[in-house]
């Protein structure tokens, strides 16, 4: 067994803790819940490798509750508890994402944060943007798996299904950091080359404003379990209208109505490789009705 | 659960008592896999649970590259690593010039010429510390142009020269300079087929470099005992002709003073595990620190090697009425450094030409053959023997090509098959006589159960139904030495099997009880087998090559027939009868037909307390060893010479047939029903079927499914499980619609001079299994989509839909 790199490793006794820990690091913390990715990580010891584990699991971060403003799920809730919710398409993707067995480990905020798969990326030989390189390999080399739409500098694309269904039910990213709470919409939560979150903060829950009167969520991927989507659909339908969301396209979650999501399909910009997803996506947005 | 057809042994009932055959007692029955308790509680004792006090532990640096120049390499961190005892590099005087299996250096320096060439091997006191000093070593390189196109590296002119100076000549077509091997075929008129023929299909085929995908990685721990002698305990199919004598060679040992220990089980193969490969580096480091080191490929495991890329260019021609006329067949393996590639192709040769009379007797006097293979260095990643390798390679193309001609004229897939399979006694395109054709039997058998299962089932749009079929052979190639096994016999009965042969997880621990038990009319109970190692255990055939069921069952009917002679000689005068006259029944020697007059083994061996008997696979006197070596065939036309030239030991042939589902707009496939048939006497019919379906289905189908293997440039881009995509329970039918079909036949030799039967007529299955796969599935999908897909592997989304034009 390879071993882990080494680590300090902390666990939080509050929020207030956990954000100065993460503080401390400079830059070089990491968030630690149900660890499925960043032990793996640590133990591949991909670049970069970070050098400070701060434990958040006793935070009581890991409730599900329905108040005013929605419901509220806690970002160290468990996939496999998902359904708990109420919401069956959110538990879908839960669902749909990886093995069972990590499914009772994986945290909704761990799979909204984890890493991207870009195999250039994971490989510690090839310096790429991401890694704060001058390149992107994926355009000039294999692309199969990667972005068709939105890339930038990068065409890596957000690895999780849950998020995918919490961007099209219009969820709202609670988080906290030294310089106090904010919260972020979901659809604003990636950017291209990762997301928001600054080296101090942590999610401390995520609301999702109003269950839908109608939820999709379609997976497209190469094997029947344990595959990230080749391409995936969200939809969800509330007071406020339709939002669609797709994943396994772009660095970042692009959501809209229907109508705009198909207009940025047709913007598309497919690699050598990759043009196949395209085709995937339409036929997933005809079976969600979208 | 599926079907489960046996055919009746019936009729090989009088063969199998020439060989002492007691009744169908142990042949043909279900016996519980030995291990198989021990295996599902966790209590195998598996090399890498080997645990050993004081143990050093290992971790290599690699070269992430397929092609490039190290242009310095800093190692001074990782020895001032805290833990480290020693960092071997390959100017380490116990690596500097050595070389394994022929060309490889087991540390590189300089140039590295594939993606995981070892460069630096940390040993230190932990596993932690062994990793940090890898990551504190500094190599830098300069990047080159990796050659991964075995077309374009077998050429006159190829874009670069891997290795220069060419470290292995081929026998001929030396003038390609990146060439290292060649096999050729040259059988009958292949212009005149040509011209004869109503239809030619031309095509290419590409297989790509597939892992093993074995769950444990392969490991070694050497102990050094400070009187020069050392222990090993490596994760092997066999432990002689290479882990030992490699391993020995490596650390500048005696053989004799290394036991080579091999484990219960090992832990899957697939033929990943034939050399032993970590055991050298763990010999090495334990002479050299004077302690036991530990080392593990559990850093690469999916790439440790693989079955060779290959390019196929295939032309074959067919009358209207279905009869082949002629092939021309050429393939292009790549390998960085030769190891097992030299003789890929070899078996790819014999796969072409024994199933199918290319060049119709009717027509011909002789086949119209022309096979070419090339084996080249590339910058891919090394190959290594894997289950039927060179022969899935072949038969994809192979078979497919007769399912295209099928198609082309308007033919059934089985029916233009039998009309051309080769019969029992002919001579092969290699001039071989072929034997124990299961063909004909086998393929009908799988083709009915197909179309038991009636019409395509109603799926919803945009999914579509195919299905296919497939037939297909595998040889296990003939001896390279004679098999030898010991038998303790002791005065309880018991039965000590003292073989190599190890058990892969195809349960030859099992096998070999039931050809001892069966042999010697004991209780099953009675027989065991003991550990492999090189200290007692003497060299019997391998588990490789398909060959393990018949060597040790030779020795093994051997050895009993010995067994029974002492044991009569012994009992008789207590008896007060002769020799002849006795038989053993349920652990006795009895009369014949008198079970009143019976002794038991302790009253006829005392006072022996055991004795020990041995049995071998031995030629004829006079006759030389039948395997390939020089002056066994006419290497220029691969036609066997002479009355004993054997280049195949026997052949299994083979049948599949495969439903799948697509989705024409996502490319989403999966297997829905299947059905893998063999043409094998089974010694254990429920092994038998555990080997067609986990050979066939679950790994052979998977080299054709999603397991691709992505390179940049000669560097491998999957690396782990996530992205080479090995398929889940959930890509594969449901129980109840896997079907196996064992269509037996008696398993006899090729070739005569003399004629030599299988024990109690059993064939060796192992891989075999699995060669059939791809091509089954293409068919399937080309009745599903339309499209001859030519690539394994064949089912991921983007390849499917570009084969409909939507990518």
């Amino acid at each position: 067994m390879r071993a882990l790199a080494p680590v300090k490793y902390y666990t939080a006794t509050s929020l207030q803790d956990a954000c100065e820990k993460l503080n401390q690091a400079g830059g070089k913390g990491k968030v630690l819940a149900g660890g499925s990715d960043i032990v793996d990580w640590l133990r591949k010891r991909y670049m970069p490798t970070p050098e400070v584990l701060v434990d958040i699991k006793k935070l009581g971060l890991d409730t599900i509750e329905t108040k005013e403003d929605g419901v509220h799920i806690g970002a160290t809730v468990k996939l496999s508890d998902l359904g708990k919710a109420g919401i069956p398409m959110l538990a879908e993707a839960a669902r749909k994402g990886p093995s069972p067995q990590l499914q009772n480990q994986a945290t909704v905020g761990g799979n909204m944060c984890q890493n991207v798969w870009c195999w250039y990326y994971r490989l510690k030989d090839w310096n790429c943007y991401r890694k704060g390189g001058p390149i992107c390999f994926v355009p000039g080399g294999r692309n199969q798996y990667h972005a068709i739409m939105e890339q930038k500098v990068c065409n890596a694309i957000v690895p999780g299904d849950v998020s995918v269904a919490l961007t099209a039910l219009n969820a709202n990213v609670n988080i906290a950091g030294m310089e106090g709470s904010r919260t972020v919409p979901m659809k604003d939560f990636y950017i291209v080359l990762g997301n928001v979150l600054k080296p101090d903060e942590i999610i401390t829950d995520i609301v999702i404003p109003e269950k839908p009167s109608k939820g999709v969520f379609l997976k497209s991927r190469t094997r029947g379990a344990i595959d990230f989507a080749t391409a995936s659909v969200a939809l969800s339908t509330t007071s406020q209208g339709t939002t669609v969301a797709l994943g396994g396209v772009a660095p970042i979650i692009p959501s809209g109505t229907p109508e705009e999501i198909r207009s940025a399909l047709g913007k598309a910009t497919p690699l050598s490789e990759n043009r196949y997803k395209i085709n995937i996506v339409k036929h997933l947005l005809s079976e969600a009705g979208a | 659960m599926g079907t489960r057809f046996v055919g009746s042994l019936e009729p090989f009932k009088d063969k199998m008592a020439e060989q002492g055959y007691s009744g169908l007692r142990y042949m043909a029955q279900r016996e519980l896999d030995v291990n198989g308790t021990a295996i599902v509680t966790g209590n195998v004792k598996y090399t890498s649970s080997v645990q050993v006090p004081g143990c050093l532990y290992t971790r290599f640096v690699r070269s992430p590259y397929g092609s490039a120049k190290i242009t310095s390499l800093n190692t001074s961190k990782a020895e001032n690593t805290p833990g480290v005892v020693k960092v071997f590099t390959a100017k380490s005087p116990e690596f500097a010039g050595k070389l394994y299996l022929g060309d490889v250096p087991l540390l590189t320096e300089g140039e590295v010429f594939f993606d995981t060439q070892p460069i630096v091997m940390i040993v230190a006191e932990t596993q932690e510390a062994a990793d940090d000093a890898a990551h504190a070593v500094e190599v830098k390189y300069e990047v080159m142009d990796a050659l991964t196109d075995p077309v374009a590296a077998r050429d006159l002119n190829p874009p670069k020269v891997t290795h220069t100076p060419r470290l292995i000549t081929p026998p001929f077509e030396a003038e390609r300079p990146n060439v290292i091997n060649c096999f050729y075929v040259r059988s009958g008129d292949i212009e005149q087929g040509f011209a004869d023929a109503d239809v030619i299909i031309e095509e290419e085929f590409t297989t790509e470099a597939d892992p093993h995908g074995y769950l444990v990685p392969i490991t070694a721990t050497a102990q050094p005992h400070g009187d020069g002698t050392m222990t090993l305990w490596v994760d092997v199919q066999n432990i002689h002709p290479v882990p030992w004598p490699t391993a020995a060679a490596a650390a500048e040992i005696p053989m004799d003073k290394l036991n080579v220990i091999g484990p219960d089980v090992c832990a899957g193969g697939f033929g990943g595990k034939n050399c032993g490969a970590p055991g050298p580096y763990a010999a090495i480091a334990a002479k050299s620190t004077g302690r036991p080191v530990r080392v593990a490929f559990d850093d690469n495991r999916l790439q440790h090697a693989t079955r060779p890329w290959n390019v196929c260019q295939i032309k074959a021609g067919a009358k209207n009425d279905g009869k082949f006329t002629a092939i021309d067949i050429t393939f292009n393996i790549g390998t960085p450094y030769a190891v097992f590639s030299l003789s890929v192709m070899e078996r790819a040769r014999e796969a072409i030409t024994c199933t199918y009379h290319w060049g119709h007797r009717d027509l011909y006097e002789r086949p119209n053959v022309m096979f070419t293979a090339y084996d080249s260095y590339c910058n891919l990643v090394e190959t290594m023997s894997y289950r039927g390798f060179g022969v899935l390679e072949s038969q994809f193309p192979h078979e497919t090509m007769v399912n295209m001609l099928a198609a082309k004229l308007g033919m059934d897939r089985l029916e233009i098959r039998l009309l051309n399979l080769t019969k029992e006694g002919e001579r092969s395109a290699q001039n071989e006589i072929i034997r124990s054709q299961g063909s004909e039997g086998v393929q009908k058998k799988v083709y009915e159960m197909m179309q038991a299962w009636g019409p395509k089932p109603s799926v919803p749009a945009p999914w579509v139904v195919g299905r296919g079929f497939t037939g297909a052979n595998k040889y296990s190639q003939g001896d390279m030495v004679h098999n030898l096994i010991f038998l303790k016999l002791r005065s309880t009965g018991i039965i000590d099997i003292i073989a190599d042969s190890m058990d892969i997880g195809q349960g030859m621990n099992t096998v070999s009880r039931q050809f001892v038990a069966e042999a010697m009319n004991i209780p099953i109970e009675n027989v065991r087998k003991v550990e492999v190692n090189t200290a007692y255990v003497p060299w019997t055939s391998d588990s490789f090559s398909s060959s393990a069921t018949d060597d040790i069952g030779q020795a093994i009917v051997d050895a009993a027939k010995n067994a029974k002679e002492k044991l009569f000689e012994w009992a008789a005068p207590k008896l007060g009868t002769s020799a002849s006259n006795l038989e053993t029944v349920d652990g006795m020697i009895q009369e014949k037909g008198k079970p009143e007059n019976a002794i038991s083994w302790k009253d006829a061996m005392a006072p022996r307390p055991h004795t020990i008997v041995q049995g071998s696979k031995n030629w004829p006197d006079g006759a030389p060893n039948d395997y390939d070596g020089p002056g066994k065939n006419d290497y220029y036309t691969g036609q066997a010479l002479g009355p004993y030239f054997r280049l195949i030991m026997h052949m299994n042939f083979m049948a599949q047939a495969y439903e799948v589902m697509i989705n024409k707009e996502t490319g989403e496939s999966k297997i829905t029903k299947w059905i893998g048939g063999n043409d094998a006497l089974p010694v254990n019919p429920t092994l038998l079927e555990g080997q067609i379906i986990g050979g066939g289905l679950y790994h052979g189908a998977s080299n054709a499914m999603y397991e691709e293997n992505i390179y940049d440039n000669g560097s491998i881009l999957t690396k782990d499980l996530v992205d080479w995509k090995m398929p889940t329970i959930l890509d594969f039918p449901k129980m109840d619609d896997i079907h196996t079909a064992i269509v037996p036949v008696w398993g006899e030799y090729f070739g005569e001079n003399p004629r030599v039967n299988c024990p109690f007529g059993a064939k060796g299955v192992g891989e075999g299994v699995d060669v059939a796969s791809p091509s089954g599935i293409v068919d399937a999908i080309h009745d599903a989509i339309g499209v001859w897909i030519k690539n394994a592997p064949a089912m991921s989304q983007k390849r499917i839909l570009e084969a409909l034009g939507k990518a």
